[in-house]
């Protein structure tokens, strides 16, 4: 079932975006973050898609176990994602989101949040 | 004074043009200039049925020829309804494009909040109803029967109908039928479903829109034949298409793929205060609760609608599903609630929209001009060209 679903719902184009942010409040405790997401650059609407994320510190451990969230948006309008995605636990940092889709075609934005603070953010185009 | 006022004229006729939405004032014949993003969305446009198997993949009784040719009776069989006057075809009348042009909708109940679309290509669709408080076009059909305000009967009634009627010409379908008197709620729940799925397969096989003169005018294209796009679409009509596609008017965003609706919920300023019980909201709560939605019938993997549902937006509210642009010719009206009588009262709409203050929603007025909204109705009536009964002859 989890294969028929993988299938389904993969069109990855796999390009590696890497982003280092500084995480205000708990900067002692973690001083970086650096969160990879591996995702379509384009996409067409109306698919369904999942992204895989890859969370570490600064020293490339990986940090299972976060509280994340997503949210996507069109910059020029002012709506977001059509869908409810989900965040799995993968293990050794390593998270799967499953059920992205995008209802219309243009400049979309994903967000990754950390207990709701800004993680990751990456731009990607939606054609036809 | 004459020269001053020719001056005059020839000054706001170029600030006219660079008023208007990019790329429009010249249209001439430029057939063999479209850009290859715009080719690529023509294309995506042009009517396909291929996508029938995926967005029916919890019938398994689609394109079988027994089931379409129950589904096709069914539809016009009165005896699925309490009263046994009315059947499908009584508001979604095959003479009239599927449309419900007698208004049996009202005359039912005057009431209703939403109107009767017509159903050509509702197979190709992802969700259904106004508020798509259906997922499946076999629950679909369900919900109406169901329905004290259109077919008004149940499904035990319907059940032992179908099995009265039709169980001696249908044995392979309706083999359950033996065991009738002694079925248990949810073997007539399995027969309720077959029913449906029996007259979604007859839609999915039968109720296709006709191709129209927009997807000839794309095949020409395709083929690098202008003479003959040029025959199939005047000036006017390219420049109502130019307008549809134009970033600025912005359609193409909603009403895209084959059949001009990309299947999502958008608020548009359709929406009056207190009406909200009709919206996306109202629909995503009738969803979960409805016992033939795809997580009830099937794995969680052939469900992602559901699985991954947006339940918890603000945007829900006041938003209604996209519907096709195709086939409209026979529509007496518009809007879920059927609150404009022409296309050019809806195109007026989406110049300046009544918006609530404190409301989501998803347009912005578009700059058109009078000229221009002519050109955009020359252009959503090709959608609707084609005679369906005509054509299917
Ligand atoms: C009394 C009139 C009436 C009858 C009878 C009727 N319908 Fe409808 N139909 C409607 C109305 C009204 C709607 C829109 C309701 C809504 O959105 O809440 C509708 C919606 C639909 C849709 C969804 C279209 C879309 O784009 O969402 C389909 C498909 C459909 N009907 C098929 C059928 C079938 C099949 C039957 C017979 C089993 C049937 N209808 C009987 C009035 C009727
Ligand atoms: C933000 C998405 C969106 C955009 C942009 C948009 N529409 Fe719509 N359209 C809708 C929705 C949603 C409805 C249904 C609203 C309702 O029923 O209350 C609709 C309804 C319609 C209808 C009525 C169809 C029927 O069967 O009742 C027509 C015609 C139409 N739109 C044409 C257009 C044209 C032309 C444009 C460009 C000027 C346009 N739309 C832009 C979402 C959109």
């Amino acid at each position: 079932m989890q294969a028929e679903m993988q299938a389904m719902s993969r069109r990855l184009l796999s390009i590696v975006l890497v982003c280092c942010v500084f995480w205000g409040e708990a900067r002692a405790a973690l001083p970086q973050i650096v969160a990879k997401l591996d995702g379509p650059v384009s996409a067409t609407v109306n698919q369904f898609y999942e992204l895989p994320l890859k969370v570490s510190d600064a020293n490339g451990v990986g940090l299972p176990g976060l509280n994340l969230q997503i949210r996507g948006r069109m910059p020029e309008h002012s709506h977001g994602l059509p869908t409810t995605p989900r965040i799995s636990e993968k293990g050794e940092g390593r998270y799967l989101i499953e059920g992205v889709s995008f209802s219309m075609p243009g400049r979309w934005v994903i967000e990754i949040l950390l207990d709701n603070k800004l993680l990751l953010r990456q731009e990607l185009t939606v054609k036809f | 004074m004459a020269r001053i006022l020719t001056a005059g004229c020839a000054l706001a006729f170029i600030l006219l043009i660079f008023l208007l939405p990019s790329d429009h004032f010249h249209t001439g014949i430029a057939h063999a200039e479209w850009s290859a993003d715009d080719l690529a969305t023509l294309r995506h446009l042009r009517l396909s049925t291929d996508a029938l198997a995926e967005k029916n993949k919890t019938n398994e009784l689609l394109f079988r020829a027994d089931a379409i040719a129950l589904g096709r009776q069914l539809f016009h069989d009165t005896g699925l309804s309490g009263s046994g006057q009315i059947s499908c075809a009584s508001c979604h009348r095959p003479e009239a494009g599927y449309q419900d042009t007698e208004f049996i909708t009202y005359k039912l109940d005057p009431q209703t909040a939403h109107r009767a679309p017509g159903i050509l290509g509702a197979a190709l669709q992802d969700w259904f109803f106004w508020d798509g408080r259906a997922d499946s076009l076999w629950s679909q059909a369900l919900a109406v029967i169901e329905n004290p305000k259109e077919l008004a009967s149940d499904r035990v009634r319907a059940v032992r109908h179908l099995c009265a009627q039709y169980k001696k010409d249908f044995p392979a379908l309706l083999k359950n039928c033996r065991g009738l008197s002694a079925a248990r709620g949810e073997d007539i729940d399995r027969m309720f479903v077959t029913l449906g799925k029996s007259i979604a397969a007859f839609e999915a096989a039968e109720l296709l829109p006709p191709v129209s003169r927009f997807d000839r005018y794309v095949d020409a294209l395709d083929a690098g034949n202008y003479a003959e796009a040029a025959a199939l679409l005047n000036d006017k009509e390219v420049a109502g298409l130019k307008l549809f596609l134009d970033p600025m008017v912005g359609c193409v965003n909603c009403h895209n793929g084959p059949m001009f609706t990309g299947s999502g919920f958008f608020a548009v300023a359709t929406d009056m205060p207190g009406q909200l019980e009709h919206d996306r909201k109202r629909g995503v709560e009738l969803l979960l609760d409805s016992e033939f939605n795809c997580l009830k019938w099937s794995t969680a993997a052939d469900c992602p609608k559901l699985q991954y549902l947006l339940t918890d937006s603000a945007e829900t509210a006041g938003a209604y599903k996209v519907p096709s642009l195709r086939n409209l010719r026979h529509a007496p009206f518009f809007m879920h609630d059927g609150r404009y009588r022409s296309l050019e009262a809806v195109i007026e709409h989406y110049r300046s929209p009544a918006t609530l203050p404190l409301r989501h929603i998803d347009i912005r007025p578009a700059p058109l001009l009078p000229h221009q909204r002519k050109q955009l109705l020359a252009f959503l009536e090709v959608l609707g060209s084609g005679d369906f009964n005509k054509e299917q002859q």
